[in-house]
Formats: C-alpha cells, sequence, structure tokens
C-alpha cells in the first residue's frame, strides 16, 4: 500500500488516495479531497449468488451510501431513494468500462461509502470505484475519473465545489447550475453526466470543456500514483 | 442470433437516418394530448405516444410550509406503472423503471423556475398548497420518458386552483377553500421543461425510441428543455460510453427537437382551453 498526495490538481487542492487499505477486499482505495472523505471496496469476481441470474456476461452490483455521520443532517442507515439513483449511476458507469465477459456466471460487488461529504462526493465516488476496480484486478477497458462544476450566472465556474459552494448561499434557488462528469481519459469517452439547474446551450459546451480538462489533469496524477503502489507491491510483496 | 442480426440492422438503419418504421432519426411519432379527462382531480392530462399511454392526475391539499423554505408550496410526484403495461412490469419488476422514471421528473422539477412555486405559498410561515401529482403508466411502447414530461406539463396546464379566503390571525386564523368553479386561478407553466431522450445506436443518436430501438442502444441522454431553449437538466444513463463531440450534436438536436414539442403543445394547449365548455 502506497501513501501519497497529488498537487497540481485545480479546484480544491491535492487529492489524497491509499489503496489497498481493506484487507478482506479484493480491491480498495481511500479518497480524500479537502474535507470530502470517501471509501470505495471490491469484492469479486465471486460466484453469482441468485442462480436463476445465470449469465454469460458478469453481473456489477453497486452500493452506494451516505454515513449517517457524513452530512450535517442525521442520514438514515438506510439507503433513500437519492442514493439508490446515485448507486445505479455508478453501476451503469461501472458496467461500461468492465469486461464483463471475462467472468461469466460471476458478480463484482462495489460498495462506496462516504465518510464525510463537503461536496462533489458523487463525482469523486466514480473515481474511487473505478480505482478500486482497478485495485482488485478486474479488467477494465479505461480508468473513470470524474469531476463536479458549479456554474454560476456571471459565467464563473468553479470545479469540485466544497458543500458550502454547491448547496450554499449560491445554490439553484439563486441561479446557476451543478453539473458532474465523469470521463474514460484514454479512450476520450464520457461515462456519465449530470447537470442540474438552467443554462443556455454554448455554457453547456463550456462546461463539458472545462469538466474534460479537470478531468484528464486528475487522471495523469491517478495513474502515477497506481504506478507507485504497484511497484511497490513488488517490491514488498504482502502476504 | 437471429436477434444479433435484428440488432445490427437497426443500429445500421439508424446510422443511415432511416428507421423500421421509416421515420428519420429526429422524427417522433405523433403525439395525442387530451387534457381535463379525469374529473376528480384538479389538473389532468392523457398523453399517447405509439404504444406509449400515461395518464397524470394532479390534486392540490392545504399543508404547513416546510420550515426551510416558509413562502413556497410544494410539489410531490408518484410515479405507477401498472401491471397491464407490459408483461415485464408485474409484480415487482416495474420497481426500477417506476424509480428511474420518477428521477428524471424530479430532475425536471427539481429547479425553482420550472413552477412558481411562491404562487402555491396561502400563508408565509404557515400554510401552502401542496401539489399531489400522479403519473400512471397505462401502456409501453418506448419512450416513457418524453411522454410522461409531456404529459406533466399539459395536467399543470390545465389544473385549476380554488382561492382561498383566510380570516383571522394566529391561532384563530381559518382558511376557507373556495367551491365555486370560476372562482379559480391557473398555474403558469412558461417555464415547464419537456424531456427529449436520445439513445445511442451505434455511431448515430435517435428520438422516440420504440422499445425494440432502446434494447440496441448503448446509452441514453435526458435533456430538460425550457421553450426558451436553455437546457434545464441533463442526465447520461445506461451503460455504454459517449463521445464528447456526439454528446453535443444530441443538445443541440435534442434543444432544437424540445423547442419545436414546446411550440406546439403550447399551441394545442391554448386551443382547447379557449374552445373548453365548463
Amino acid at each position: 500500500a502506497v501513501v501519497s498526495t497529488q498537487s497540481g490538481h485545480y479546484g480544491r487542492g491535492p487529492l489524497y488516495m491509499k489503496v489497498g487499505i481493506i484487507t478482506k477486499a479484493q480491491g480498495s482505495v481511500y479518497f480524500e479531497m479537502g474535507n470530502t472523505k470517501l471509501i470505495a471496496a471490491v469484492y469479486g469476481p465471486k460466484e453469482i449468488i441468485r442462480r436463476e441470474e445465470f449469465s454469460l456476461q458478469g453481473k456489477v452490483f453497486c452500493e452506494f451510501k451516505f454515513m449517517p455521520f457524513a452530512r450535517k443532517h442525521y442520514c438514515e442507515p438506510r439507503q433513500n431513494f437519492e442514493e439508490k439513483m446515485i448507486s445505479k449511476c455508478i453501476c451503469d458507469a461501472m458496467e461500461g468500462v468492465i469486461l464483463l465477459e471475462k467472468f461469466p456466471k460471476a458478480q463484482v460487488d462495489i460498495s462506496i461509502q462516504v465518510l464525510q461529504d463537503d461536496g462533489s462526493a458523487i463525482s469523486l465516488a466514480l473515481t474511487a470505484a473505478s480505482v478500486a476496480l482497478i485495485n482488485a484486478n478486474i479488467e477494465v477497458k479505461d480508468l473513470v475519473v470524474g469531476t463536479t462544476l458549479r456554474f454560476f450566472d456571471n459565467n464563473e465556474i468553479l470545479v469540485d465545489p466544497t458543500m458550502e459552494e454547491e448547496h450554499g448561499p449560491f445554490s439553484r434557488y439563486t441561479g446557476g447550475a451543478g453539473f458532474y462528469m465523469a470521463v474514460l481519459p484514454s479512450l476520450t469517452q464520457i461515462s456519465s453526466l449530470k447537470q442540474t439547474g438552467k443554462i443556455e446551450q454554448s455554457q453547456a459546451r463550456d462546461c463539458i470543456e472545462t469538466c474534460w480538462e479537470a478531468c484528464l489533469r486528475l487522471a495523469t496524477g491517478i495513474k502515477k500514483l497506481l504506478q507507485n503502489s504497484i511497484e511497490d507491491d513488488v517490491q514488498r510483496p504482502d502476504t | 442470433k437471429q436477434w444479433y442480426q435484428r440488432r445490427v440492422a437497426i443500429t445500421a438503419g439508424i446510422e443511415d437516418d432511416f428507421r423500421t418504421d421509416g421515420r428519420s432519426c429526429e422524427d417522433y411519432r405523433q403525439i395525442e394530448i387530451e387534457t381535463r379527462n379525469l374529473p376528480n382531480t384538479n389538473g389532468s392530462s392523457r398523453c399517447r405516444i405509439g404504444k406509449t399511454e400515461v395518464l397524470v392526475g394532479v390534486k392540490a391539499e392545504v399543508v404547513d410550509v416546510d420550515l426551510h423554505n416558509p413562502t413556497r408550496g410544494k410539489i410531490n410526484i408518484a410515479v405507477d406503472c401498472s401491471a397491464t403495461a407490459s408483461p415485464q412490469l408485474a409484480g415487482r419488476g416495474s420497481e426500477t423503471i417506476e424509480q428511474e422514471i420518477l428521477s428524471v421528473l424530479n430532475l425536471l422539477y427539481s429547479s425553482i423556475d420550472a413552477l412558481n412555486l411562491t404562487d402555491l405559498c396561502i400563508v408565509k410561515g404557515e400554510s401552502c398548497w401542496l401539489l399531489n401529482i400522479d403519473v400512471l403508466f397505462v401502456g409501453c411502447g418506448g419512450n416513457i420518458f418524453d411522454a410522461a414530461s409531456v404529459a406533466l406539463k399539459a395536467a399543470l396546464h390545465s389544473t385549476t386552483m380554488p382561492n382561498v379566503s383566510v380570516s383571522g390571525e394566529g391561532i384563530e386564523m381559518e382558511l376557507e377553500i373556495s367551491d365555486d368553479p370560476y372562482q379559480v386561478w391557473k398555474l403558469s407553466t412558461a417555464m415547464c421543461p419537456i424531456c427529449v431522450t436520445l439513445y445511442q445506436e451505434g455511431e448515430s443518436f435517435a428520438v422516440d425510441v420504440t422499445e425494440e430501438e432502446s434494447e440496441c442502444s448503448e446509452g441514453y441522454v435526458h435533456v430538460g428543455v425550457l421553450p426558451s431553449g436553455e437546457v434545464s437538466a441533463m442526465e447520461k444513463s445506461g451503460a455504454g460510453n459517449m463521445d464528447p463531440t456526439a454528446l453535443l450534436e444530441m443538445i443541440d438536436a435534442a434543444v432544437r427537437i424540445g423547442m419545436d414539442i414546446h411550440k406546439q403543445l403550447d399551441r394545442h394547449l391554448h386551443a382547447e382551453s379557449t374552445t373548453a365548455t365548463l
């Protein structure tokens, strides 16, 4: 396991990443960006639990959850509607990159828990899920990197906003839009995208372009960190 | 194997702008709209696109305001897919699709601009109107999201809200809801968005897909379009990756098509309301 920080990712300062923190999971990663902290764990590929769901392609199950203490208000221990939709979104994004044909009759479980939410949690969760999959040695087409944007009426753009910037006095109730996007850097494709709030078409284009650049920058940093962690594992193999 | 060949045929056709029913990729099937079809509601509509049929009912009730927003009313959207709509929806099969439709409709109406919620406030800090919006699918034939959004706008347009008179103050405040069918006011739906869903098929995209075409696609985008041509919401779903230039083209197409639908819908709704007899 390797500990490293990455500077140069504009928006909110460095992203701190540590892989392999959960020993029981096949793959796991801990992400910390500012005050947003989350853990992603991947279990699998393992035999599919429900035998009626036999298929020639592997299945992906994803669970996203805010911890009860993650936000200012108490989050119920059971998944609510918002978390179910985010889980589906992450599941779709991961299904788009995993080579499902490589593990028929098997399933992969991805679990993402947000320990502290200070904004930009969903895009960070998408990135974390993909890094955890790579740590689990599951074959993927590409890394998935996500970034959130907050767009204001005066054409100002904030990358990876904090909770206050995302929902505070500048919330959708006073104009502007929130936007997150996940990108496959090597294949140059968009994996996931969501925008809330009113914007014009040209502003939509600007949002997509800014997000794209931010994602690519983040991707180079993450790839380097993953490389370091693999080299470390090779030199100092764990049991 | 036959299905695979058919899938290839459908995808190739769409890439050449020619679909199995002869439409082009940006053509909608005929949209049928009917409003005020449910008598026990404040507003209702029925929308049919091909085999997809959806009913929307709007019922208003007086509730306490939300402490975080004491000057605004509320809306609550619920979606139900009747088991008769499609064989896959019997039992619990409809849960996922209902949740997805609800998520899209909530996304469209999450913006404060969509419906003027301050109009729904009766007494600031005390009472407001809650609009219970129920969407019921009685037929599923592809393109359910767009049908739901069109039906929702039509239902809200047809909604008549009764006048409320407030007497007394503080604890002794009483609200009297008028029974007079002529003492009503209408909601403003000028900023209600319509969802245009574009499905990616191969290297091209299509709108208003049939069920068959939707099974061939990898990924789709919902774009919420306002009558002014602004984009009110956007969400990409489905397991499949999109090229950014393709996405920008899709947004362009969605805005064009959305504005056109808004214009025709507004014209039809206006004509209906001026010829309607109470």
